[in-house]
């Protein structure tokens, strides 16, 4: 009984781990990384540097694994481009408010939102 | 000290210190509510700039509707050149299939003469002769953008900033940043030359998350602007004075006196109280003199309606109203009251339309230049979006939110200049757009707000009038 629980256990951990490691860039996903961009927009507004350090850093992962679907995706430069830059944009956000650069820090928001729009207006499927 | 002083003086400072830890409790305790109690008395009290402002007041022209503006200021040679044809798909990449027209949309031109006009040698047809006389005091915005292509959605967007209704529109973010100048009326007022109410309604002026204080008030066209301000039939303006000087008499009191509620429901019934005589007061025209009344084209049934409300925006402005949103209303067309939104028909439409808007728009720019008001005033010409460049039903034009123009003047306006453009047949904004959330943070910019710390705090997140979006336009800025 004991040795089937474990079974049961490690092949429900490695299922996840299967389906975590090739999670799709879907709606709730950019639905996940709206709100998470929402969030790091007032962290920043309110100088809340930990918070916003955070929120970066999150979403620096999330644009790795968008830049891998776009890789794998044909045709779609614009969209690796994209999601490179906004990798990159993450990145100067977490440093900047880390250094309490929070006005460096906002105008880099705004340039991500930005890049997101661009990006929406020629891969998201529906306005 | 005495007993006495030494009481009140530890109740102020008790107050005092109260409401400073109290402000980081209170709704929106945000860059600008760091609060005081002068703002629990009155949110509205006047409220300096983050810096200096170089206007004072914004007059919002929406022309409600969306004209072509491919028809009025965007002139495309190459248009008119492949009139007929069908619009190639390079120009529709990352155009969503709603408003692509069909397979069978042919690029359609009106009937239009154009021609450069001032030192700018700005392009204007022939339906907008009497702004063309000011082109080199205005800016045009010729890239400009936004989401959505049904009316009500992409006008909410233009005054709020979002596609769904919940966020406080511009009007109210200037109303909440920088309170009244003028104690007698409202800071925020909404102007428009129809029977009903403009299109989406109060959600296009509203407060949102903000309080309801800073919503905009709606003036109906007509004598008596606000419902319900003249004094009741039965009861006479002796004894209603009587009531009111009664009334402040015992809210005096002494045992009243550190009760900020109290003094702020006050406050507001006695602006309501001044507002009876101010608000007809600063929208009645009958002292305005016959030439200023023609300059804005009230001698001309067409224009007469948006000159009226045009004049009375001007009026405002000499008030200290810090922002007007005008609507401009609908017209007879083909037998129905439509707007500028002119699927077909467009000729009789954008001609009707053009006439009424045309002189009443040029006679407010000159008004307040004569009167020294423009270099503290911005004029924004804008729309929720334009119109495609094919044609619809044979004579009439689609919804474009992806290119289109729009225009601000006055103080602070690099005059004469024209940022950004559409491709060849006016169909895409390219190079750097303008979208609703950069002319609203230019706007802000103008008024000495940065749009990026004006904010509110809302459901525990810091919110701001330009969502996550929003740059200023800095080519625009003198």
């Amino acid at each position: 009984m004991k040795i089937k629980f474990v079974k049961y256990t490690v092949m429900l951990v490695l299922t996840m781990v299967a389906v975590l490691g090739y999670a799709e860039v879907d709606s709730d996903f950019m639905t996940t990384m709206d709100d998470l961009n929402k969030s790091l927009t007032s962290n920043i507004a309110v100088n809340d540097a930990k918070a916003a350090e955070a929120d970066a850093v999150e979403m620096k992962k999330m644009f790795d694994e968008v830049e891998a679907f776009f890789v794998k995706k044909p045709d779609a430069a614009d969209g690796v481009k994209w999601a490179q830059e906004s990798r990159d944009l993450s990145a100067l956000i977490a440093k900047a408010v880390v250094s309490k650069d929070f006005d460096t820090a906002s105008q880099a928001a705004v340039t991500l939102s930005k890049t997101c729009k661009a990006c929406h207006k020629i891969y998201k499927k529906k306005d | 000290m005495s007993n006495q002083s030494r009481r009140d003086f530890l109740l102020k400072a008790g107050l005092g210190f109260g409401g400073v830890a109290l402000s980081g409790f209170l709704p929106g305790g945000g860059f600008f509510s760091a609060a005081s109690a002068a703002d629990l008395i009155d949110p509205l009290a006047p409220k300096n700039p983050q810096f200096p402002a170089k206007v004072k007041s914004v007059i919002w022209l929406h022309m409600d509707g969306a004209p072509s503006t491919l028809d009025l200021y965007d002139y495309k040679p190459e248009l008119i050149k492949r009139v007929g044809q069908k619009l190639p798909d390079s120009f529709l990449k990352g155009i969503k299939s709603g408003v692509r027209g069909g397979d069978e949309a042919k690029l359609w031109v009106s009937n239009r003469q154009w021609k450069q006009y001032g030192e700018s040698g700005a392009w204007f047809s022939d339906l907008l002769p009497n702004l063309a006389k000011h082109a080199d005091e205005l800016a045009f915005i010729k890239s400009s953008v936004t989401v959505g292509a049904t009316h009500n959605i992409s006008v909410l967007k233009l005054n709020t900033g979002d596609l769904n209704p919940g966020r406080p529109s511009l009007g109210a973010w200037v109303n909440y940043a920088l309170g009244s100048a003028n104690p007698d009326l409202p800071s925020y007022v909404v102007l428009y030359n129809d029977k009903k109410e403009p299109t989406g309604g109060a959600i296009n002026w509203s407060s949102g998350f903000l309080p309801a204080v800073y919503q905009g008030a709606a003036f109906r066209p007509g004598e008596s602007p606000i419902l319900n301000l003249d004094r009741p039939d039965t009861v006479a303006s002796a004894q209603q004075q009587g009531s009111l000087d009664l009334l402040k008499r015992l809210n005096q009191r002494k045992d009243f006196e550190q009760d900020y509620e109290l003094k702020a429901r006050t406050r507001a019934y006695e602006l309501a109280a001044r507002m009876e005589v101010a608000a007809p007061e600063a929208v009645d025209l009958s002292k305005e003199t016959d030439s200023t009344k023609e300059l804005y084209g009230l001698n001309d049934d067409i224009s007469k309606g948006y000159g009226q409300v045009l004049l009375r925006a001007r009026r405002l402005v000499e008030r200290g109203v810090r922002f007007i949103q005008v609507v401009s209303g609908p017209l007879e067309i083909e037998g129905d009251s439509r707007n500028w939104d002119a699927h077909n028909n467009l000729e009789e439409n954008h001609g009707k339309h053009a006439r009424a808007v045309d002189k009443p728009i040029a006679g407010l720019l000159a008004d307040l230049k004569d009167r020294g008001l423009l270099d503290s005033t911005l004029i924004v010409w804008t729309s929720e979006f334009g119109r495609t460049p094919f044609g619809q039903s044979g004579n009439g034009r689609d919804h474009n939110p992806y290119g289109y123009t729009q225009w601000v003047a006055g103080g602070g306006v690099k005059a004469g200049t024209t940022f950004g453009e559409t491709d060849e047949l006016g169909m895409q904004a390219q190079g750097k757009t303008v979208d609703t959330y950069d002319l609203h943070a230019t706007v802000l910019q103008l008024l000495g707000l940065d749009h990026l710390k004006t904010t509110y705090l809302h459901n525990g997140r810091s919110e701001r009038p330009t969502v996550v979006y929003g740059e200023v336009i800095k080519e625009l800025l003198a």
